[in-house]
């Protein structure tokens, strides 16, 4: 079963089409960069993906689904994302943040469990929670609330957090925004022990070239809406159409 | 839960019960703590929303006012016991919430605050113009004291105040168990990030929509002990002045705090009869609260005992 399979999506807004025939398919765990120029429709595949937009033609299937699914159903699924502006809750602490997603989530368990007996829910995931605190430098703000951190250090958290859940699809929307040289090289190293410890397609929008030629094994150069050209960093990195779109 | 918590509620809980031993003949002192139970209980009901869940209701009387007429109408007009009519009031209030939050928790913020607003003042409408079932604006008088349970009755000041104390208490003990749950983090969570916990796989709609139907639940209980201890139901209880007065008492007192509702109800009730002021000169004490608490402490009275919250349960 595919984990990500995108075919022909077609959306516009008013006179724009921002994505116009879009199609590629992710199978094998893996780190793929999605690139493309201003306004080539990544910001806008990525909100298909993840339910905020509905496309007008075409199909986005994820783990074989495809309905128009509400962001609790995806997360059932084994897709976790970030967001472009970073979002961790601000009164947890770092470890609550780690470990928020990994407690019962259904209405019914949760609230029977107000007036019974609590399962030590806790306890399971905080030793992984501890080491992916530990790989993002952040174990020292285990127990301080996540406001407290700086912008480069929340991000890393919002990635670590996604990362205890295990996702089978893990979506990172321009993750090297606003992060300093040193906290990027502790993501880029986050990311490949992810990568060893729990193989996952993780999908990248990234501008920083630099850090998405280095850490991705696949790119995907979007242009005008559609794919123009897929391939490794070395490769996109020569390819004449490529430096094209980005130059003409 | 820390078992010193218990110890203290425990405590607390009986001292009030003994009140009236000691102080057996001090009717007002004892009115004033009724008044405060019953303002208190709807004010934890709203607590859970606004205070936990971040929920702007500002219809939350008109909610108490269903659980009022529903128990009015159940133990006068039906005959029931009681004590069958208080936990169907409850559900009554529970099902209407549940029905206005379904159509409100589409919007967001303010929005949801109007709708709210304007679902209160329609019940209020009800309330005061559907004369043959309500009585209209002159209110449905007759509505009895609590039935007798074996020895304990419940139609003097003194048993009417301890069954205040007790039913304040027990609202107050299922706050505590909701909010220190799961259930209460998830709440929370959706208070700071609501976008961010539906990705986190969370059903976002359904938790608001519980909030919205226990904190309406337990409004409908205090209205409806309310008006079984004033023996008369009237519009006016219910309507969008004390709406916002049980927003009022939750902010001043420390929403999102458990001890909160209580200390607002109290400070709302108890300052304005120990000044000797006419009640209009309430708002004005509560605003000028009210901005106090906005600037110099957030969390309202019950944050200045607490500096932080705790964070781990």
């Amino acid at each position: 079963m595919t984990t990500l399979d995108i075919r022909e999506v077609r959306k516009s807004f008013g006179g724009l089409q921002a994505l116009a025939g879009c199609t590629f398919a992710l199978d094998r765990p893996g780190i793929y960069g999605l690139i493309g120029p201003n306004g080539a429709g990544k910001t806008t595949l990525f909100d298909v993906i993840t339910g905020r937009q509905r496309p007008d033609h075409g199909h986005v299937l994820i783990a074989g689904s495809e309905r128009v699914l509400r962001p609790h159903v995806l997360a059932g699924l084994g897709m976790a994302r970030t967001f472009q502006e970073c979002r961790v809750f601000p009164e947890l602490t770092c470890l609550e943040n780690m470990l928020f997603a990994t407690q019962p989530k259904g209405l019914g368990r949760t609230l029977g469990q107000a007036f019974g007996r609590s399962a030590a829910h806790r306890r399971a995931h905080e030793a992984e929670a501890r080491h992916w605190l530990q790989l993002a430098t952040l174990e020292r703000y285990a127990d301080e609330p996540a406001s407290i951190l700086s912008f480069g250090q929340r991000r890393l958290l919002e990635i670590a957090a996604a990362l205890v859940t295990r996702p089978r699809l893990l979506l990172l929307d321009e993750p090297a925004a606003g992060v300093n040289p040193a906290l990027l090289a502790v993501l880029r190293d986050v990311l490949v022990a992810q990568q060893r410890a729990q193989p996952a397609v993780v999908l990248i929008i990234e501008h920083n070239m630099e850090f998405i030629m280095d850490i991705s094994e696949r790119i995907i150069v979007m242009h005008q809406g559609a794919v123009l050209e897929q391939g490794s960093p070395a490769a996109i990195q020569a390819s004449p159409r490529v430096i094209e779109a980005y130059l003409g | 839960m820390k078992p010193r918590d218990v110890v203290v509620f425990a405590v607390v809980t009986m001292g009030l019960l003994l009140l009236p031993a000691f102080y057996g003949r001090a009717n007002y002192l004892l009115h004033i703590l009724v008044l405060s139970g019953l303002y208190a209980i709807p004010a934890i009901g709203l607590n859970l929303m606004l205070g936990y869940t971040g929920l702007v209701s500002l219809g939350h009387a008109a909610l108490a006012g269903i659980g009022a007429y529903a128990v009015a109408l159940l133990t006068v007009k039906a005959g029931l016991n009681f004590w069958l009519a208080l936990p169907l009031a409850a559900i009554a209030s529970a099902a209407v919430g549940a029905v206005i939050g379904a159509l409100c928790l589409r919007l967001r913020s303010h929005f949801f605050m109007i709708v709210t607003l304007a679902f209160g003042l329609i019940l209020h409408s009800v309330m005061n113009n559907w004369d043959s079932v309500t009585g209209g604006a002159a209110g449905f008088a007759g509505i009895p004291r609590p039935d007798p349970i074996g020895f304990a009755a419940f139609r003097s000041l003194p048993e009417f105040y301890r069954l205040t104390v007790v039913a304040t208490a027990a609202v107050f003990a299922v706050q505590a168990l909701l909010v220190r749950s799961q259930f209460g983090r998830v709440l929370d969570a959706i208070r700071q990030d609501e976008i961010l916990t539906a990705f986190k796989g969370i059903d976002t709609t359904a938790y608001k929509l519980a909030a919205f139907a226990i904190g309406s639940g337990i409004a409908g209980l205090g209205g409806a002990l309310e008006v079984s201890y004033l023996r008369v139901a009237a519009p006016s209880s219910f309507d969008m002045v004390e709406s916002i007065n049980l927003v009022l008492i939750v902010v001043v007192g420390g929403a999102g705090t458990l001890l909160g509702p209580i200390l607002g109800a109290l400070v709302f009730v108890g300052v304005p009869e120990y000044l000797r002021l006419a009640s209009e000169y309430r708002l004005v004490i509560f605003g000028a609260l009210l901005v106090a608490v906005t600037l110099f402490a957030r969390r309202g009275i019950a944050g200045l005992f607490a500096p932080r919250r705790a964070k781990t349960a």
